[in-house]
């Protein structure tokens, strides 16, 4: 099965482990590397539904005990931020205007 | 509507402050702090720009930062993961970084100027659209191709993008680790010198050498599309790691040793920095060409760190890829600050105001009045000639005289490049004045070639210039009737590959600012881009007929261009320049007490 970039990404992150090449390698056989641009806000590249989605990253990705407190750091700065910046979106910033933060945000 | 533009916490910080699509104010943190490439949160360039405006930072219609963190730490993290073992070191290496700074902006923005603009929110922008904003909404143009490459931004490492009128949209981009910044600042570590500030140098050597690493690099290191696309291979990189920018193969590759800093560059590592070198040319040219191509532009406009490599620039333009090429002078990070502010305004506010002006302003710093230098000089006692209607004749006659001359006016440039208001200036045609500044004045490597300025009418008399250079941002050959019959390859045969005992070797008629393939980083002046400077050159024309000068900026090694006349002051005395013009204030170095640094003064800046 093909994976995108995206896809692999999260789905290293829930294994934790490097399933095959994290980056793309050089492909002689392709004519060309660019990617082109598409909207992919924050909140749907991770499929964030509620904070136990957001644990679950951190949880997957910091397994040894004493980085607890940088868990804890990186879930609170990831979520605060959403409120806090202006948008959440990879590409284009007045389009983003619409992406909802979800309310279990605002509750962390 | 203003808007004030951030960028930094990585490295060159800056501040830019916009009032209805035209910047007003911008100056980089390190000029302040005397930090060069300072990447502390730019609190005085902030100040700067507020006080320029005079206005709070709660009033501003909009903060815009000019890079998302939350996607540079989705970086990190799947970065980790590509490091497997390695990733809590890794986290804790970047921690600091991306917790305490980056994902922190809108908390030190609050507890040191309280309210956030009118709204109390921190706007973010995207890295390379920053970049993209701050090439094309500054251009001279109402369409263009723009082509955005640098190490990495967030995960963008190039970007190729369309702007039309007051909308940019990014069509196509390139992402971590495949990154041609990071390329060449590979080949920068493993020749000796600084990551993120050397790659100049490494530009600055390659002419030494000859490509003869080209096909190694092109196929063991990266793979190149048609279409100017490249992927690296990683087995010879060890960047994702954090630690060095380089795996122990890249060495073998070459069969070679990393250069340690501050030793003798020897052939080999000439040689290198001539074949990474034209690696780069060759990819920017085609990713000229394709965005063009995609765009359907002949109009192109380009901003990144690697939009200082004006060699490559020039490449551009000899090709004849495009009708019109367009560069912003602070095209690296610190710029990011004027695209952040061109965003907020463009793209947050609606705003339709688009000032498309022929010669964009880069002198966007602080000035000090004639009264100030006055009083500044009183205080301490300094002797000093008060010039009148005569300021241009005698600069100009010192410099005739092979004078060095520090020159302080005006407001100051944004950007790596002085560009005749914070820059030290000499006779071009005196071909021992290379080595001299080098060594003397800037204490740097003595390999290292200036820059001329040339007034824009004379520049084809001296250069092969098919555009005008106002930002020094294109190389460009010196002309054929005024070189010598100088050979690189002879010279450094006949004396065993020292390039110490060439560099006063004559190689044009204007020698100063002639590099040993012939090549010359231009700034064309105009009177209406700096009618000051302007006047100067037209003096020493007149004197001379030559109206082309040595133009380096005003700073010794390592530290960042000099910023207020205490500054200036401290350089001019620190080093042989022969003369301060501070404003219409003219300096003796005879007539000056014995200079007596202080003991903050005293330390040396870190070499760059």
């Amino acid at each position: 099965m093909n994976l995108t970039d995206q896809e692999m990404f999260y789905k290293c992150l829930m294994n934790n482990r490097v399933d095959g090449d994290v980056f793309p390698q050089p492909n002689m056989d392709c004519a060309s590397y660019f990617n082109e641009t598409e909207i992919q806000p924050f909140l749907s590249i991770y499929d964030l539904e509620n904070i136990n989605d957001v644990k679950n990253i951190m949880d997957s990705i910091l397994t040894e005990e004493n980085f607890a407190g940088i868990k804890e750091e990186c879930i609170k700065t990831i979520l605060q931020n959403i409120i806090s910046y202006g948008h959440v979106g990879v590409a284009e910033a007045k389009k983003n205007k619409e992406v909802t933060v979800p309310e279990f945000i605002y509750n962390f | 509507m203003i808007v004030l533009g951030i960028s930094g916490l990585y490295h060159d910080s800056a501040a830019a402050l916009l009032e209805d699509g035209k910047i007003l104010a911008a100056a980089q943190e390190e000029r302040f702090t005397r930090k060069k490439n300072d990447a502390s949160f730019p609190s005085n360039a902030i100040k700067y720009c507020l006080k320029e405006k005079k206005i709070e930072l709660g009033n501003v219609d909009a903060v815009v930062y000019y890079d998302n963190p939350v996607l540079t730490l989705e970086r990190f993290i799947k970065n980790a993961v590509y490091c497997g073992e390695d990733v809590t070191d890794l986290l804790r290496f970047q921690y600091d970084n991306i917790f305490q700074q980056r994902l922190m902006v809108h908390k030190i923005l609050r507890s040191e100027f309280g309210r956030i603009g009118k709204e109390d929110k921190l706007l973010v922008s995207n890295h390379h659209k920053s970049h993209a904003a701050s090439a094309f909404y500054a251009s001279p143009y109402k369409e263009a191709a723009i082509l955005t490459i640098d190490g990495v931004g967030e995960w963008n490492t190039t970007t190729i993008g369309y702007g039309k009128e007051t909308d940019i949209e990014i069509k196509k981009y390139l992402d971590y680790p495949h990154s041609l910044g990071m390329l060449y600042s590979a080949f920068t570590y493993f020749c000796g010198f600084k990551v993120n500030s050397g790659e100049y140098k490494l530009m600055g050597l390659a002419p030494y050498g000859s490509p003869v690493y080209y096909n190694t690099i092109m196929e063991h290191l990266i793979d190149v599309k048609e279409d100017g696309s490249f992927r690296l291979n990683l087995e010879y990189f060890d960047f994702p790691y954090g630690r060095t920018m380089i795996h122990s193969t890249f060495g073998e590759l070459f069969d070679m040793e990393r250069r340690l800093p501050e030793s003798k560059i020897t052939i080999g590592y000439m040689n290198l920095a001539a074949s990474i070198q034209k690696v780069t040319e060759e990819i920017v040219v085609k990713l000229a060409a394709t965005s063009c191509e995609l765009c359907g532009t002949r109009n192109l406009v380009l901003a990144g760190g690697t939009a200082l490599n004006c060699v490559a620039n020039g490449k551009i333009l000899e090709k004849g890829i495009v009708d019109n090429l367009w560069i912003q002078p602070a095209a690296g990070d610190a710029g990011g600050a004027i695209g952040a502010a061109y965003i907020g305004y463009y793209e947050y506010l609606g705003g339709k105001c688009r000032h498309i002006e022929k010669a964009y302003n880069t002198y966007l710093g602080p000035e000090y009045s004639d009264g100030e230098v006055g009083a500044f000089l009183k205080r301490n006692g300094y002797p000093a000639i008060r010039m009148k209607q005569d300021r241009a004749d005698i600069i100009a006659r010192m410099l005739a005289k092979g004078k060095v001359v520090g020159l302080f006016q005006g407001r100051m440039e944004m950007g790596p490049r002085a560009l005749g208001n914070r820059s030290i200036l000499a006779s071009a045609s005196d071909e021992k004045m290379q080595s001299k500044l080098n060594i003397k004045i800037k204490h740097r490597e003595s390999f290292r070639p200036f820059a001329p300025s040339v007034l824009l009418e004379d520049a084809q008399k001296y250069f092969e210039l098919k555009a005008e250079s106002p930002y020094m941002l294109l190389c460009v050959p010196v002309n054929k009737e005024l070189r010598t019959d100088f050979d690189i390859g002879n010279a450094l045969k006949q004396n065993n590959g020292d390039m110490t005992k060439i560099v006063n070797t004559k190689r044009s008629e204007i020698p100063a600012v002639t590099h040993v393939d012939f090549s010359a980083r231009v700034q064309t002046v105009t009177k209406e881009m700096n009618e000051k400077y302007y006047d100067i050159l037209k003096a020493y024309a007149k004197l001379c007929g030559e109206s082309v000068i040595c133009n380096t900026s005003f700073n010794v090694r390592g530290e960042p261009i000099v910023c207020t006349p205490e500054d200036a002051y401290a350089c001019f005395m620190k080093t042989d320049m022969d003369a301060l013009v501070l404003e219409d204030y003219l300096l003796l170095k005879e007539d000056q007490p014995l200079w007596e640094a202080r003991k903050d003064e005293g330390e040396e800046y870190e070499l760059d």
